[in-house]
């Protein structure tokens, strides 16, 4: 359980990989994620691979995110989730301010 | 014909005398007077036998007639023209009644079914208003700002508000949490301050108190400088004390801090599969009314074209119709005609019977003549028959008077 800030050396892209559940217990990692060096990223990569369950914390802590990485000019992709969490991102409409794949 | 004239008279005249003998005989009987009776009787005898003898000779007469071949064949041909001419009267009595049935009923059913039309004309009228208003209904409805359609929009427009209200809650209390963890790294230095503070105040009791030693080893100089020590002793255990509540009042922030972490943590978890289920079943609804919506309004359109379609058949039935005045009118015409031949028919029967007596001859050829001009008669009854043959002789086409 947890949120890992891997950045491909220096470059102006950001990969974070979430693992376990992702709620409100995760906010303190994922500040580190918020406080972190990468103001120079350009895009984000957010790898939900091994998240199990998200509820409205995650996606409150994914729009404080976007609004870091710049806002409506933010450039996030958010990968590799399963069905039932791809519906909870579509139908809180996530699909129009984050890339979904 | 005058031997016809006198056997007739001289019955005639039989019949009434034997009447009054008869009245006589009895009147006398009644009154009795048997010589009066028995006269009377006699007369009567005699009458009777006479009368039998007018009929033999009536008899005899016609013996000579019976002798004659041709008066014979004239009268057997007469009788059966008088047989054929009673069976065309008959005939042509049941034509007319027949006929006149016919007029009858195409007239009742006529009326009948142009009532029954000019209803149902009627109530398609009635219906097609209904639709009408319907669909126009609807129009208001939209118009006013309340429609269907409306409805569906505002609902999943309420439903996304709610769902957007969660996720920014969610969000802004992530970031109150963080605004509290920024609270508690003060918190914590108050804390370190604390721990300075009383070392400082540990200090300076410690010192204080040497000041008293000091200031008592000086004896009677000492004395102010020993009072002031005192009082910086008493000053510093105050400090300290006060540290002390700083530091159970920082414990408790602390733990408020704690708490209201809690509570954030509860606001912001909200779990989001329940309303993706509710906004999925509104998606399914709002799908289900509009197909329902869009299904209702194209049946209403269809509806809309039967009750036209159903105007114009009732409209060729009314128009139709027509065909009852037409046929009655020719009915009525064929009882005329009918009437006309029964009566001349008739005619002609009653003037070949009456002449069917014959006895001589002449009386032959008299036959000939009298039934020659029944036969005129006849034509020219039926000739008289005006010719006024019913002119329209097909129904036209064209627009119907609805009652």
């Amino acid at each position: 359980m947890g949120v890992e800030l891997k950045s491909s050396s220096g470059s102006s892209e950001a990969l974070i990989v979430i693992s376990g559940r992702f709620d409100f217990s995760m906010n303190s990692d994922f500040r580190k994620i918020l406080t972190d060096s990468t103001q120079s990223a350009k895009k984000y990569t957010i790898d939900m691979g091994a998240v199990e369950d998200i509820d409205s914390s995650a996606l409150g802590m994914l729009l404080l995110l976007r609004d870091k990485a710049g806002g409506d000019a933010a450039n996030i992709d958010i990968v590799k989730c399963n069905p039932d969490i791809v519906e909870m991102l579509k139908m809180a409409n996530f699909q129009t301010m984050f890339n979904i794949k | 014909m005058s031997q016809q004239n006198t056997s007739a008279r001289l019955a005639m005249t039989n019949y009434a005398v034997i009447t009054v003998a008869t009245f006589l005989a009895l009147l006398f009987w009644y009154m009795e007077m048997p010589n009066m009776l028995v006269a009377t009787s006699i007369a009567g005898f005699i009458i009777i036998f006479r009368m039998g003898k007018t009929t033999s000779s009536e008899g005899a007469a016609a013996g000579t007639g019976e002798s004659n071949p041709a008066a014979e064949a004239a009268r057997q041909q007469n009788m059966l023209y008088a047989e054929l001419a009673g069976r065309l009267q008959k005939e042509s009595e049941s034509i007319s009644s027949e006929t006149a049935r016919i007029s009858s009923m195409v007239g009742e059913a006529s009326s009948e079914l142009s009532n029954s039309f000019g209803l149902m004309h009627h109530q398609s009228s009635e219906q097609r208003l209904l639709v009408d208003e319907m669909l126009t209904g609807k129009d208001d409805m939209e118009g006013g700002g309340v429609s269907l359609g409306g409805f569906i929009e505002d609902t999943e427009a309420m439903m996304n508000f709610f769902i957007e209200t969660i996720i920014n809650t969610s969000k802004e209390s992530v970031r109150l949490v963080y605004k509290l963890d920024d609270l508690s790294e003060q918190v914590i230095s108050i804390e370190t301050s604390l721990k300075d503070l009383k070392f400082i105040s540990d200090q300076t009791n410690l010192l204080a108190l040497n000041a008293s030693i000091e200031a008592a080893r000086a004896g009677e100089l000492g004395r102010g400088f020993a009072v002031v020590a005192d009082e910086v002793r008493t000053l510093s255990m105050s400090s300290c004390d006060f540290s002390n509540q700083i530091h159970d009042i920082v414990a408790k922030t602390a733990q408020g801090m704690k708490d209201a972490r809690e509570v954030i943590n509860e606001i912001a978890s909200r779990d989001m599969r329940y309303v993706i289920d509710a906004k999925a079943k509104i998606n399914k609804i709002s799908a289900a009314i509009q197909s329902i919506q869009e299904k209702s309004d194209e049946n209403m359109k269809k509806v809309s074209v039967i009750a036209e379609d159903i105007d114009d058949s009732v409209g060729v039935a009314v128009r139709t119709l027509q065909f009852g005045d037409i046929v009655k009118q020719l009915a009525d015409h064929v009882v005329e005609r009918g009437n006309t031949m029964s009566t001349a028919s008739g005619m002609l029967q009653e003037n070949i019977v009456a002449c069917s007596d014959m006895s001589s001859t002449a009386d032959l050829i008299g036959t000939f003549e009298t039934v020659n001009q029944a036969c005129n008669e006849a034509i020219q009854t039926i000739d008289s028959l005006k010719d006024s043959s019913v002119s329209q002789e097909k129904m036209d086409a064209g627009d119907i008077d609805l009652f």
